[in-house]
């Protein structure tokens, strides 16, 4: 008993220190909580203020529209990340002092106190920093998307913050840092590229010889003599006005309508900074706010400039007012009309495109007469298409040619042919004449002018009268993965596509011994159509295709030589002669320009899309219009022309309108027809850098993995088994209920995009299925996709017929979505956070 | 005897921290909230805001009326998808906004940024509470998510101010610079 009591006793408080150690752990444990988890609300705040400042700083990186180089120091783009993180929470002192720029890297660090430097990691509270390109972080490795090229497309912001700890400082841990990063990464949208202000026309040689033009020097007109021009020169007794439409070519420049711009801007159509000479009626239309443009007919205020020195040689403002009067003067005869208002003067934006060569394989000189293609760039397979590279020059006498998509460099000048019969060896002149080539050569013979200057360029497209290549069709083959590509071409009519093809005449300087000269194309070319680069189109550095920084641009010259656009006009239902994008000639000129016959079409369509920057510029031929009311080949669509592909033409029409009761979607629209059913197994369309969509992918039974052919090989039905569509093969497809050829893919993850044909189809080619017979085969293939208005777009297509491999389409367009822009929509740029 | 002593005050210190842990959670996700508010009004100006904040998955209170009161799902102030049209709590979410069960609310603002002004938004520069930025210009966007925290334990109530009622409003706001623009 006693001992049972002792023992109680011994036991009685037992609790109260054990409790009390306890209790002191526990507010230990407790006290470590709540710091842990201020800590943790701190960095949630940090990382909330980085994200924002993060994105922030990658809007000004679209703005911008630099995404190829570190940010610059003190840009708004480094300022932002600044701003936000302290609207945030994280305020610092902004400094350059901490600013560390490479030329292959950017990185600065700003303090809430002055004093530490720029490496501290303790001894401030806040602290900031911006590094571009991102680097690693401790447990998170610089993302994917911000490795290689598009390192410069990102930006990173990091924010190390100091907490003062309340409970473990009791053990000595006063402070606690945390650090957190962001990286967003800007993305530029096809409506930021990089182009000259949109007037349609722009004209560099300045007034006349009293007014300051050095004849010594400069290409210059002298109102005392008549206007004159031979052999693409201005040089000796030749005058050559700044604007000169040639009495006979009435001409029409529409204007870009500028409404669509927000601020709105009213545009001038034509400026010119020289002597104007009107020899035939002229318009001169501004297509501001809508307005619709018509030959002879004074549209908008801002129809053309001219600076208070300059002289208009005209009869009268017909139709619209100047502030210039027309001189009429008998050495210009006949003056003529001007249809249009003129608007004040300012001296133009200098701009320039930015190029570069970086990758371009060499492909020394071509004379082509009909034959295959050969030299160095020459492919297996693809007999009749012209690679981009350097070249010499280029010269084509005879025979159907395309030029792939790319930059084509000329550094010298083409050699005058020398054979008097057989093949030529240089350009042919003999078919030109004084009737139809303007100032060409006019002695037909076959080797040269019959004067003693050889007429040359760097690139020529002609006509001539010796030996040519048989005329080749593409050879009914193996499908070669599917991918675009002939072997058929040549023959002796010259026949000339070119789809996102850009060609650059070099600076003499370049080549001083073989100056680059111009690029022409005379009347006796059968069909011209060269479309320019896409917009957003070759614009990674360092391809072999040359890089154009996404600029639609068709031709660079950098010399004083003229160009010289010109063709037959063609047979009513073979297309038409067209050139779509920027023809620009280099600021600094002093000489040449731009001439071309607007009448080449027969005025049944606009043979230029889009914009001209020269020094000069004429209007001879027929006379006709040239249209930037739609911005670059936007207007109508130019005819696809497939040199050596047998039916260029079964794409009958393309268009792009509003999608039908989906607000900032729009329906492309493709037309086709044929003598057999178009192959949708094969059929694309791609929307900018975007995917290709296949109709077909609705029945693909194969998930085509990264850099498989597409579609896939060995698909039933497919191109190795040829089907007609039912019901039993419809896959994913809705058919319409009213039409059985009406099928509808819903395309996966694509924000409601859909892709739909109907009419007379087939998977795979139609003569390859039993029983198939010719006849008159048309096909719609319609595409829905998002796009906000006001947006630009560059539209690849490509379209196969029926026959056995041969006979496709393939193309790029561009696009306007005209309208403003929609509320919220974002039309600048788009930037995400990546990390 | 002791044990009789120890246990309330255990309770309480366990209680206590259990509070302070109910507390900063909620704070953290208001911060959430805030910043998924944010980033919903920045990328266009028809975008809800307001099923963003309350639709942040982290946060513990539902996305209810009775949860949310006047900004809440369905009200006129708890849908934020009209550009110029008026959302969130008028007032900033100061304490007189909660009324009946509403335990969580809302409220935006707008900052425009003058040329040249690339994001400062000093405190003067702000609209008043209820309007997002509307496309146009320059803009800052503020979200700030108010959650009304009631303490079970005496010491946080005394903590919080006993005329509080043991409440704590825990205010949480994020600042993103509008990503839609023209």
């Amino acid at each position: 008993m006693m001992w049972y009591l002792s023992s109680r006793r011994r036991q009685s408080g037992q609790i109260l220190p054990i409790a009390a150690a306890a209790f002191l752990v526990m507010c230990a444990l407790a006290g470590l909580a709540i710091d842990s988890s201020r800590d943790y609300l701190v960095k949630r705040g940090a990382q909330n203020a980085v994200d924002f400042a993060v994105l922030a700083a990658a809007k000004q990186m679209t703005l911008l529209g630099s995404i190829n180089s570190p940010i610059a120091p003190n840009s708004n783009t480094v300022h932002v990340v600044h701003d936000f993180a302290a609207n945030n929470g994280f305020n610092t002192i902004y400094s350059n002092a901490c600013d560390a720029s490479s030329g292959t890297s950017f990185t600065t660090t700003w303090f809430d106190v002055a004093g530490p430097a720029c490496t501290a990691t303790t001894g401030f509270t806040n602290k900031v920093t911006v590094n571009s390109p991102p680097v690693a972080l401790p447990g998170n490795p610089v993302p994917l998307a911000c490795l290689g090229t598009g390192k410069y497309s990102c930006v990173q912001a990091v924010i190390t913050t100091q907490i003062a700890e309340l409970f473990t400082s009791v053990l000595g841990i006063r402070f606690a840092y945390v650090t957190v990063g962001a990286s967003a990464q800007a993305a530029l949208p096809a409506s930021a590229f990089d182009a000259p202000p949109p007037n349609a026309l722009t004209l560099y040689q300045p007034t006349s010889k009293q007014a300051g033009c050095d004849f010594a020097d400069q290409q210059c007109f002298d109102e005392s003599k008549a206007a004159i021009r031979a052999g693409l020169s201005c040089g000796g007794t030749n005058n050559c006005p700044t604007l000169w439409i040639q009495s006979g070519a009435a001409s029409e420049f529409d204007g870009y309508d500028g409404s669509v711009f927000t601020p709105s801007q009213d545009l001038t159509a034509v400026q010119s900074a020289g002597d104007m000479l009107i020899q035939a009626p002229t318009t001169f239309c501004d297509s501001y706010n809508g307005g619709v443009c018509a030959a002879n007919t004074a549209k908008g205020a801002a129809g053309f400039a001219v600076p208070a020195s300059a002289k208009l040689y005209c009869s009268a403002f017909a139709a619209g007012a100047g502030t210039t009067p027309c001189t009429n003067v008998p050495a210009q005869a006949p003056a003529n009309k001007i249809y249009g208002n003129q608007t004040a003067w300012s001296s133009p934006f200098s701009w320039f495109p930015t190029v570069s060569t970086a990758g371009l394989h060499l492909c020394g000189g071509l004379i082509l007469n009909g034959g295959p293609v050969t030299g160095p760039c020459a492919i297996a397979g693809e007999d009749y298409v012209i690679q981009p590279g350097f070249y010499s020059y280029i010269v084509i006498n005879h025979g159907a040619y395309e030029f792939n998509a790319g930059l084509f460099d000329i550094t010298g000048t083409a050699p005058v042919n020398t054979a008097a019969s057989g093949f030529a060896n240089g350009i042919d002149h003999r078919n030109e004449n004084a009737l139809n080539d303007f100032d060409l050569c006019t002695a037909g013979t076959p080797t040269g002018c019959g004067g003693a200057t050889p007429l040359s360029a760097g690139v020529w497209f002609g006509h001539g009268g010796g030996s040519f290549g048989a005329y080749v069709n593409p050879t009914p083959a193996v499908c070669n993965s599917n991918q675009p590509g002939s072997d058929g071409g040549g023959g002796d009519a010259t026949v000339i596509s070119a789809s996102g093809s850009v060609f650059r005449l070099e600076a003499t300087a370049q080549n001083p011994l073989f100056p680059s000269g111009g690029f022409v194309s005379t009347n006796e070319v059968t069909s011209l159509a060269l479309a320019g680069n896409p917009i957003g189109g070759l614009s990674a550095s360092g391809g072999s295709q040359g890089n154009v920084n996404g600029t639609p641009l068709l031709i660079d010259e950098e010399n004083n030589s003229f160009i010289h656009i010109d063709a037959q006009t063609p047979v009513s239902g073979n297309g038409s002669n067209t050139i779509s994008g920027i023809v620009y000639q280099t600021a600094s000129a002093t000489g040449g320009g731009f001439e071309i016959d607007l009448g080449m079409n027969g005025n049944l369509q606009t043979p230029i899309q889009g914009q001209i920057l020269a020094y000069s510029f004429t209007s001879f031929g027929a006379g006709g219009q040239m249209d930037f009311s739609g911005g670059y080949g936007t207007a109508s669509v130019p005819t696809i022309q497939t040199s050596g592909k047998a039916e260029p033409q079964i794409i009958a029409s393309v268009s792009l309108t509003a999608a039908v009761g989906q607000t900032n979607y729009s329906t492309l629209t493709v037309n086709y027809t044929d003598e057999w059913m178009m192959d949708a197994f094969d059929t694309y369309v791609k929307v900018n850098n975007a995917s290709p969509q296949f109709f077909s992918q609705g029945i693909w039974t194969t998930v085509p993995g990264p850099n498989a052919p597409l579609p896939p090989p060995a698909n039933n039905p497919g191109d190795q088994f040829a089907a007609y569509h039912t019901a039993s093969n419809r896959g994913a497809y809705t058919i319409s209920g009213s039409d059985p050829t009406d099928w509808t893919f819903a395309i996966p993850n694509s924000n409601g995009s859909t892709i739909e044909t109907k009419g007379q189809w087939s998977w795979g080619h139609q003569t390859d299925i039993a029983g198939a017979v010719r006849g008159t085969y048309t096909a719609k293939m319609l595409y829905t996709f998002p796009n906000p208005t006001g947006n630009y777009l560059s539209i690849t297509l490509f379209a196969l017929d029926g026959d056995h491999c041969g006979d496709y389409a393939y193309s790029t367009y561009t696009f306007k979505n005209t309208g403003l822009p929609g509320p919220g929509s974002q039309s600048i740029g788009s930037v995400g956070l990546v990390q | 005897m002791e044990f009789v002593i120890i246990v309330p005050v255990l309770l309480l210190f366990v209680l206590l921290t259990v509070d302070v842990g109910r507390a900063y959670w909620e704070a953290i996700d208001a911060a959430g909230a805030a910043r998924a508010g944010t980033r919903m009004g920045i990328i266009s100006d028809t975008s809800d805001i307001g099923d963003a904040v309350r639709d942040e998955p982290n946060t513990g209170i539902p996305n209810t009326v009775a949860a949310w009161g006047n900004v809440g799902p369905g009200q006129t102030r708890g849908v934020c998808t009209v550009a110029s049209g008026t959302c969130g709590d008028p007032s900033g979410c100061i304490s007189s906004s909660f009324s009946g069960t509403q335990i969580a609310c809302f409220a935006i603002r707008t900052c425009t940024l003058t040329s040249g002004d690339l994001g400062t938004c000093p405190p003067t520069g702000y609209g008043a509470w209820g309007l997002r930025p509307v496309d146009g210009s320059g803009h800052g966007l503020q979200v700030k998510v108010v959650i009304k925290f009631t303490s079970v334990t005496p010491a946080l109530a005394q903590i919080a101010g006993s005329a509080s009622g043991g409440v704590i409003y825990l205010v949480q706001t994020a600042i993103g610079e509008e990503l839609y623009f023209v």
